[in-house]
């Protein structure tokens, strides 16, 4: 099994582990905020989930469930560790923000939905809250926009598609484009194509990021 | 240890004859709450026992002569006396039952402290003199305790509150009172059972050295005790050597004490509850930091007093409190409970009746011995998120927070049920097993998103077909699965055909049954 868990140019980092024993990682930071965003039915939630999976192994995570309908069942087969998530309720953005606050002050990984009509400037006290207590914040909001500025990483999804079915058999393959944004993926966008739950990142898809040459 | 002896030296001087201790104890308190709530016959003839979190912590004559003991397992006890009857216990309802007993006995005698539900200390060197005499005084408050509704009480009289509670306990069966003389005291205790330590493991490895009683370890060397046992070992030497801590040896300091201000005042004592347990999570944390912790803890609450009439006289707050004690330096889950148990007496005595206006934990007795952390897990992190959760609850409600458990069924809603954080998960439901095989039960992948109260969606078909959804067209399908079962009972029993359904915006899983369609759940 692949440690989930790994340094790079000095950094704690964590991977999605891939479902066959394939180097290929999707390698994300494991402390800042990451927003995570995409169409509805696009596999936020999962893609949401996934990201707590290897992290609830070591201590307790958090789901901020703005909607009240996250399914644990669905987490577990993210690979969430249930003894160590705890379901956050809080649906009025007034208190959204107080309790996501507590949460950053206690909790070393947290998924959260945002509503709408959560303030700016309570978004990037938010973020400041995350950055100095070195937490891990993955933020979806929903059917609204995050200010530009305010992530340290973005995982955009553009869309998903499922094994053609026709009425036999019963739903389970399915693929998710994502597109990696930021400094959590050290500035380079990618595209690759992932398969819930655990993820899977189909290397022959994934183009190398862009290197760089300077001063020849 | 130089500040504990100079606050023994203060107290030998205020107090020539030395410090005394008076404890007033009920036997099988449990029993006698879980009797007058009736979930326990009130014939006491029968074998009866009280369990907590499936641990026997109280048991009748009767029942100890059939073998059952304190400690012991509820099914072990219950396969030793087949016609034990067993409740479970209620801190919170015992508590609230020993409230006027405690109310009774501090008229007589102020600053009582409460280590448990039946189980009051109190500092009473001072009473004494004022009562004329030990004896005087301990029947006094014997008689006090006994009109205020606890008949079977004892009371006992020592230097320490261990030797204290041990005269109680031992008391004569005739004259419930024991007064022991200070010099006399080596000699009470040295023929006792190493048991009453109530350690079982120090006491088991005790019996396997040959010690069985307190005189044998209080005759060891206390290096000896000390290399063998550490700090635990250290402990029960000084009790069996009669050097007992005596309550409140130090003043509390204000400056530790953490308060909440209600405004407008709480008047719902499940909000209390986890506002006083958000703040035995500041004060634990508190206490933490300067690497101490508390043997007791005052609770203290203001509350809108109402006239005569129940109407509200806001502005002019009645003022309450009441410390309570323990063993063992009180944990951050511990301080919480004695709060809630104690706000859940007075409300139910009816003396918060316009609602908390502000609530105080006040720590006292501190040790700077601190609390012994888990080997193997991060307790510390652990204990971190608890407060911020803690938190959390006393701003949204106590379902705010929330585990999961897992657990067998068919459809999306039956998988799972949701446990609020900080209370203990009651045993899987024995009728959903989740290694069941359970026919007609959707295949994985689980739906991300389940919608709590399925809705009506709108759904064309065509010849038995889905065709579209919500006017979005249908990409791809699977099912019908039909689903019928629990239809020998009317409100459980369902009978529809699910569906898995594909349309540009994502997949859903919807149901047909005789209403029409409805959506349960979104594969997002």
């Amino acid at each position: 099994m692949i440690s989930p868990h790994f340094r790079w140019n000095g950094e704690q980092m964590f991977a999605i582990l891939t479902r066959v024993p394939s180097p290929s990682r999707l390698q994300l930071a494991e402390r800042g905020l990451l927003e995570v965003t995409g169409p509805p039915g696009s596999g936020v939630t999962s893609m949401l989930l996934a990201l707590l999976g290897p992290l609830s192994g070591e201590g307790p995570v958090a789901y901020l469930d703005v909607r009240g309908e996250v399914s644990p069942v669905a987490a577990a087969e993210a690979g969430c560790c249930l003894e160590h998530l705890v379901f956050v309720h809080a649906p009025h953005p007034d208190s959204w923000a107080k309790a996501l606050s507590y949460l950053i002050d206690g909790v070393r990984a947290i998924a959260a939905e945002a509503p709408r009509g959560v303030p700016a400037s309570a978004l990037r006290a938010l973020a400041g809250r995350v950055r100095a207590r070195r937490r891990f914040l993955a933020l979806t909001p929903l059917r609204w926009s995050l200010p530009a500025d305010l992530a340290n990483g973005r995982i955009v999804l553009l869309g998903s598609s499922w094994d053609v079915l026709q009425g036999r058999g019963a739903l389970s393959g399915r693929q998710i484009r994502v597109r990696l944004e930021g400094k959590l993926v050290h500035g380079s966008a990618l595209t690759a194509v992932v398969t819930p739950p655990l993820l899977e990142l189909a290397p022959e898809l994934v183009p190398a990021p862009e290197r760089r040459v300077v001063g020849r | 240890v130089r500040s504990e002896g100079r606050a023994l030296e203060a107290t030998r001087q205020r107090h020539p004859a030395g410090p005394r201790t008076l404890c007033v104890l009920v036997p099988e308190w449990p029993l006698e709450v879980a009797r007058q709530a009736g979930a326990l016959p009130s014939d006491p003839s029968g074998p009866a026992a009280v369990h907590r979190q499936g641990i026997i912590v109280a048991a009748s004559a009767e029942a100890r002569a059939e073998g059952v003991r304190l400690g012991q397992k509820r099914r072990e006890a219950e396969s030793i006396c087949p016609t034990l009857t067993v409740a479970e216990s209620d801190p919170g309802a015992e508590a609230t039952a020993f409230e006027p007993v405690a109310l009774a006995i501090e008229s007589l005698i102020p600053r009582l402290e409460i280590a448990e539900p039946g189980l009051a200390i109190v500092s009473a060197a001072g009473a004494l003199r004022y009562y004329g005499g030990a004896d005087a005084t301990a029947r006094a408050v014997h008689e006090a305790a006994r009109s205020a509704g606890a008949p079977t009480a004892r009371v006992g009289l020592a230097r320490g509150p261990f030797a204290a509670r041990l005269a109680a306990l031992y008391a004569p069966a005739n004259d419930p009172v024991l007064v022991l003389d200070p010099a006399a005291e080596p000699d009470f205790l040295t023929p006792l059972r190493v048991s009453v330590l109530e350690d079982p493991l120090l006491t088991t490895s005790l019996r396997r050295l040959g010690i069985h009683t307190l005189g044998e370890l209080a005759t060891l060397p206390r290096s000896a005790v000390v290399a063998r046992f550490g700090a635990v070992g250290l402990e029960a030497h000084r009790l069996a050597c009669g050097e007992d801590r005596l309550p409140s040896p130090r003043q509390p300091s204000d400056d530790l004490a953490v308060e909440m201000i209600f405004d407008p005042p709480l008047a719902d004592l499940e909000t209390t509850a986890f506002a006083a347990r958000s703040l035995a999570g500041t004060l634990t944390a508190t206490l933490e930091a300067q690497g101490l912790s508390a043997f007791a803890v005052k609770v203290e609450v203001e509350a809108e007093p109402a006239d005569s009439r129940g109407r509200l006289c806001p502005g002019s707050a009645d003022s309450l409190h009441r410390t309570w004690r323990s063993l063992d330096p009180l944990s951050e889950r511990a301080l919480a409970d004695r709060a809630r148990w104690q706000l859940t007496a007075w409300s139910e005595a009816g003396m918060l009746p316009g609602g908390l206006t502000r609530l105080q934990l006040t720590p006292l007795d501190l040790t700077g011995h601190g609390r012994q952390l888990s080997l193997f897990r991060d307790a510390a992190a652990e204990a971190e998120a608890g407060r911020s959760f803690a938190r959390i609850q006393a701003l949204l409600g106590p379902d705010s927070v929330r585990r999961a458990v897992l657990q067998g069924g068919r459809g999306p809603h039956d998988h799972f049920r949701y446990v609020r954080h900080g209370e203990p998960a009651s045993p899987a439901q024995r009728d959903r097993p989740c290694d069941a095989p359970w026919p007609g039960h959707l295949p994985p992948p689980a739906p991300a998103l389940v919608v709590p109260v399925p809705t009506r969606i709108d759904v064309r078909e065509k010849e038995g077909i889905p065709r579209s959804v919500s006017g979005e067209e249908v990409l791809s399908f699977a099912g019908p699965w039909r689903l019928r079962e629990a239809w020998w009972d009317s409100e459980r029993a369902r009978d529809l055909e699910w569906w898995q359904i594909v349309t540009a915006s994502g997949a859903r899983l919807v149901a047909r049954s005789g209403d029409g369609w409805t959506l349960h759940a979104l594969y997002d």
